[in-house]
C-alpha cells in the first residue's frame, strides 16, 4: 500500500485519482505534501500535477453522471482531513460499476454525499449570513470563516446580486480575498490584510443601529425559542453578524 | 420622529405577519441595478423566536380606521402610532438589502383614510424602488381589501407575491370580531389576484412582452385560537384555498391576546403545538400528496395532540402497512410514518445498488422508532413487533422518555 502526495491543488487531486485509479495501484492514503510528516517504514509517491490528464479524468467521470463535478469539487473544497482516500474509493466504486454511487450503506460513499451536501448547505447559508459593512470608500465589504473553503462559490451570487457597488469579501480564517470592482472578480490572498478597506463609512453605524433593533423588535417575546434560532443559525457563524453586536473583525 | 423611532414601532406591528417566504420568484438584476431573487428563497437570520428573517417586514403606517377585535393597531386602542414617508421605506429597504441583511421587503399597513389611499401609497413605494432606484430584490405586498382593480393591477406588476390576510377562519368570526372586514371583500380580492396571475402566465406563453403579475403567486394567513373554528374548519378552508385560488401558502398564527376584548377567547400563551400540527397537516396537503379525506381529526374536529397527522393516518390504514421498504414507490415511501422527502430519495437512490435492511435503513436517515411498526425490509419484521395502533401507542409511549417538546420543526415528520 502506498502513500501519494500531491501539491493541494485541485488539478493535483484529480491528477493523483486519475493515476491510481488507472494503474490500479493499492492506495493506503492521499495527503498533500505540506501535510505529510513523514513515515519511517515506506517511501510516498509524488504526484506531479497534470492539468491535461486532470481535466481528462473529471470528462471520462462527467461521461458517467454530470453529478461527479458537484461532488468531486464540493469534497475537495470541504478541506476536512483524509477526505481524499475517501473519494478515491467513492471514484473506484463508480468506474467499477459505471453510475454515480447513491450506496448510503457504504461508509465512504455516505461520507462523501453528506459532504458534498454539507459544503452546499455552507455555501447556501453564507448568501444569507453574510454581512456587507460599507466603508470610507464606498466599498462594501464582509468578513466571513466558513468551515469549509467555499469563497469561490459566492462569487457569482453577488456579482449578480450586488452589480452596481464594488465590495470585497474576505475569508479571515484563508486570508482569500474575492473582489468584485462592478465589471470583473478577482481573487487573491492577503495574508498581511494590505488590501483591506479599514475605515468605516459616515452612516453604518447608523445603518447597523437601524438593523439592531429591527432584528430585536422583530422577535415575538411569548414565542421566545433561543434552541430553535441556534439550530438554524449555529453560534460558529455569530461572529461578523452585525444585527447581534457592532461587528469588527 | 426619527427613522430609528418609526422602526420600533412599524416593524413591531408588522412582526405577527408569518410569512417571511422569498421564494417562487426569479427576477433578474442588470448591471446597473441592485439585487435580484433566488428562486428557492433565501433566509438571512434568525430572531430570537427562531423565526426566519428573509424580509425587512414592515407596516408603512399603524394609523388604522379599523377596529378588529384581535388587532393591537385597532383605532380604540392608546398605543404609539406612527407613519413612515415613502423615502424612509425605499432608503431602509436599500440600506438593507446592499448590506445583505434581506432578500427585500415584506410591505404592509394598516389602513389610513381609505383602501385606495393605502394601497397606493404601498404601490408608489414599490414603484420607485423598482423604477428609480433599479431594486430587483424581492418584494411582498399586502393589499387592502376593497381597493380598485387598477390598484391590483399595478400591485402585481411590481411586486413578487401579493397578499391578502384572511384572519379569521369563517365569515361569522370575522363579521364579529372585524366588523369592518367582510369575507367576500377578501376571498374576492384573492379571487382577482388568482385570476390575473392565471391570465398572465397564459399570455406570456404567447408574447414575453407582458409584464410578469405577482410571480411568487399569493398567500394568506389565519389567526387560530382567537375564534371557536375547529381544526377540521381551517383545514377545509385551506384545503380549498390550494385547489380553488392555487394560493403557495397558508400561514396560521397561534392567537396571543394583545386586547382585552371579550369577544375574543382569551389566551395568555399561544398554543404552539397546535399551530404545528396545523402546520404539519398543511405540509401533508401541499407537498405529500395527501387529501383532505387523509386527514385524521377527533369528532370534535381537533387534530390529534399526541401524534402527528401521518402518524394518525397510519394508525387508520393499518391495513395498508407492513410496506416493503425495497418495493414501493416514492410515494408511498413518503407516507410511512419516520419518512420524509429526504429519506424516501435516499432510500430510492440506494436501492439502485442494493437492497436495504434494518441496519441500512437507519443510515439514511429513517426514524426507526417511528417507521419500525410500518415496514418490512426482505420480507422481514423488526423484531417480534405487532402491528395495531394500539400496541403501537404503547410502544411509542414506553420509548418516548423524552418530555413532548416545544422544539417545531416542520420537517421532521
Amino acid at each position: 500500500m502506498n502513500t501519494f502526495l500531491y501539491d493541494g491543488s485541485f488539478f493535483g487531486l484529480l491528477t493523483a485519482l486519475s493515476h491510481i485509479t488507472e494503474q490500479n495501484i493499492g492506495a493506503s492514503d492521499i495527503k498533500t505534501q505540506a501535510n505529510y510528516k513523514g513515515d519511517l517504514f515506506s517511501e510516498p509517491i509524488i504526484i506531479e500535477t497534470d492539468t491535461r490528464k486532470a481535466e481528462a479524468f473529471i470528462s471520462k467521470l462527467s461521461k458517467i453522471s454530470p453529478d461527479f463535478n458537484r461532488t468531486i469539487l464540493f469534497s475537495y473544497h470541504s478541506e476536512i482531513k483524509d477526505i481524499e482516500i475517501k473519494l478515491l474509493n467513492f471514484i473506484r466504486f463508480a468506474l467499477n460499476k459505471r453510475k454515480f454511487p447513491t450506496d448510503y450503506t457504504n461508509p465512504d460513499i455516505n461520507f462523501i454525499l453528506q459532504t458534498t451536501r454539507k459544503v452546499g448547505l455552507e455555501i447556501h447559508r453564507f448568501k444569507g449570513l453574510l454581512r456587507f459593512r460599507e466603508m470610507e470608500d464606498n466599498t462594501l465589504f464582509a468578513p466571513i470563516a466558513p468551515d469549509h473553503n467555499i469563497i469561490f462559490f459566492l462569487a457569482k451570487h453577488f456579482s449578480s446580486r450586488i452589480a452596481n457597488e464594488k465590495w470585497i469579501i474576505f475569508d479571515t480564517k484563508r486570508h482569500i480575498v474575492l473582489e468584485w470592482d462592478t465589471e470583473q472578480i478577482s481573487i487573491y490572498i492577503d495574508k498581511e490584510r494590505r488590501f483591506i478597506p479599514k475605515n468605516y463609512a459616515e452612516n453604518e453605524q447608523e445603518i447597523q443601529t437601524l438593523w439592531q433593533a429591527y432584528f430585536k423588535e422583530i422577535a415575538i417575546q411569548n414565542r421566545k425559542n433561543p434552541r430553535l434560532q441556534k439550530q438554524f443559525m449555529p453560534q460558529r457563524y455569530w461572529k461578523y453578524l452585525t444585527e447581534l453586536h457592532f461587528a469588527m473583525f | 420622529m426619527n427613522t430609528l423611532e418609526k422602526l420600533k414601532i412599524l416593524s413591531g406591528a408588522a412582526k405577527y405577519d408569518a410569512s417571511c417566504a422569498s421564494s417562487g420568484s426569479n427576477r433578474r438584476n442588470n448591471p446597473k441595478g441592485i439585487g435580484n431573487t433566488a428562486v428557492n428563497g433565501i433566509c438571512h437570520s434568525w430572531s430570537e423566536d427562531g423565526r426566519c428573517i428573509s424580509l425587512l417586514k414592515l407596516l408603512f403606517t399603524n394609523f388604522c380606521i379599523y377596529d378588529c377585535a384581535y388587532c393591537a393597531n385597532r383605532r380604540s386602542n392608546d398605543i404609539p402610532r406612527a407613519a413612515f414617508t415613502v423615502d424612509e421605506v425605499v432608503d431602509l429597504t436599500i440600506d438593507f438589502f446592499k448590506r445583505n441583511y434581506i432578500e427585500g421587503l415584506f410591505l404592509s399597513s394598516a389602513v389610513f383614510g381609505s383602501p385606495d389611499i393605502t394601497l397606493e401609497k404601498l404601490v408608489q413605494i414599490t414603484k420607485k424602488l423598482r423604477t428609480e432606484r433599479g431594486f430587483n430584490g424581492y418584494i411582498h405586498l399586502k393589499v387592502m381589501p376593497g381597493a380598485s382593480d387598477m390598484l391590483f393591477n399595478e400591485a402585481g406588476r411590481y411586486a413578487d407575491r401579493l397578499s391578502v390576510n384572511i384572519e379569521l377562519p369563517s365569515e361569522k368570526s370575522l363579521i364579529y370580531i372585524a366588523p369592518d372586514k367582510k369575507k367576500e371583500n377578501i376571498l374576492l380580492p384573492m379571487e382577482k389576484i388568482s385570476k390575473k396571475i392565471y391570465e398572465t402566465n397564459e399570455e406570456r406563453k404567447k408574447t414575453k412582452k407582458i409584464p410578469v403579475y405577482s410571480p411568487g403567486g399569493q398567500s394568506t394567513q389565519l389567526i387560530v385560537g382567537a375564534s371557536p373554528e375547529d381544526d377540521k374548519q381551517i383545514m377545509r378552508l385551506t384545503n380549498s384555498l390550494y385547489n380553488k385560488f392555487h394560493l403557495k401558502r397558508v400561514y396560521y398564527s397561534a392567537h396571543v391576546s394583545v386586547n382585552d376584548d371579550s369577544r375574543l377567547i382569551f389566551s395568555e400563551k399561544p398554543d404552539m403545538m397546535r399551530e404545528h400540527r396545523l402546520y404539519q397537516a398543511d405540509w401533508l396537503l401541499r407537498v405529500y400528496g395527501f387529501k383532505l379525506d387523509d386527514l385524521v381529526f377527533s369528532p370534535d374536529g381537533t387534530l390529534s395532540r399526541d401524534y402527528d397527522p401521518k402518524m394518525e393516518w397510519a394508525f387508520l390504514n393499518i391495513h395498508l402497512f407492513p410496506m416493503e421498504i425495497n418495493k414501493v414507490e416514492f410515494e408511498q415511501l413518503i407516507r410511512i410514518p419516520g419518512i420524509g422527502f429526504r429519506t424516501a430519495t435516499k432510500i430510492i437512490n440506494t436501492r439502485r445498488f442494493k437492497s436495504l435492511d434494518f441496519e441500512d435503513l437507519k443510515k439514511t436517515g429513517a426514524v426507526l422508532k417511528r417507521a419500525r411498526y410500518f415496514i418490512t425490509c426482505n420480507g422481514k419484521r423488526f423484531d417480534q413487533i405487532k402491528i395495531d395502533p394500539q400496541s403501537i401507542k404503547t410502544n411509542l409511549l414506553m420509548y418516548d422518555k423524552k418530555p413532548k417538546s416545544q422544539q417545531l420543526s416542520l420537517f421532521a415528520m
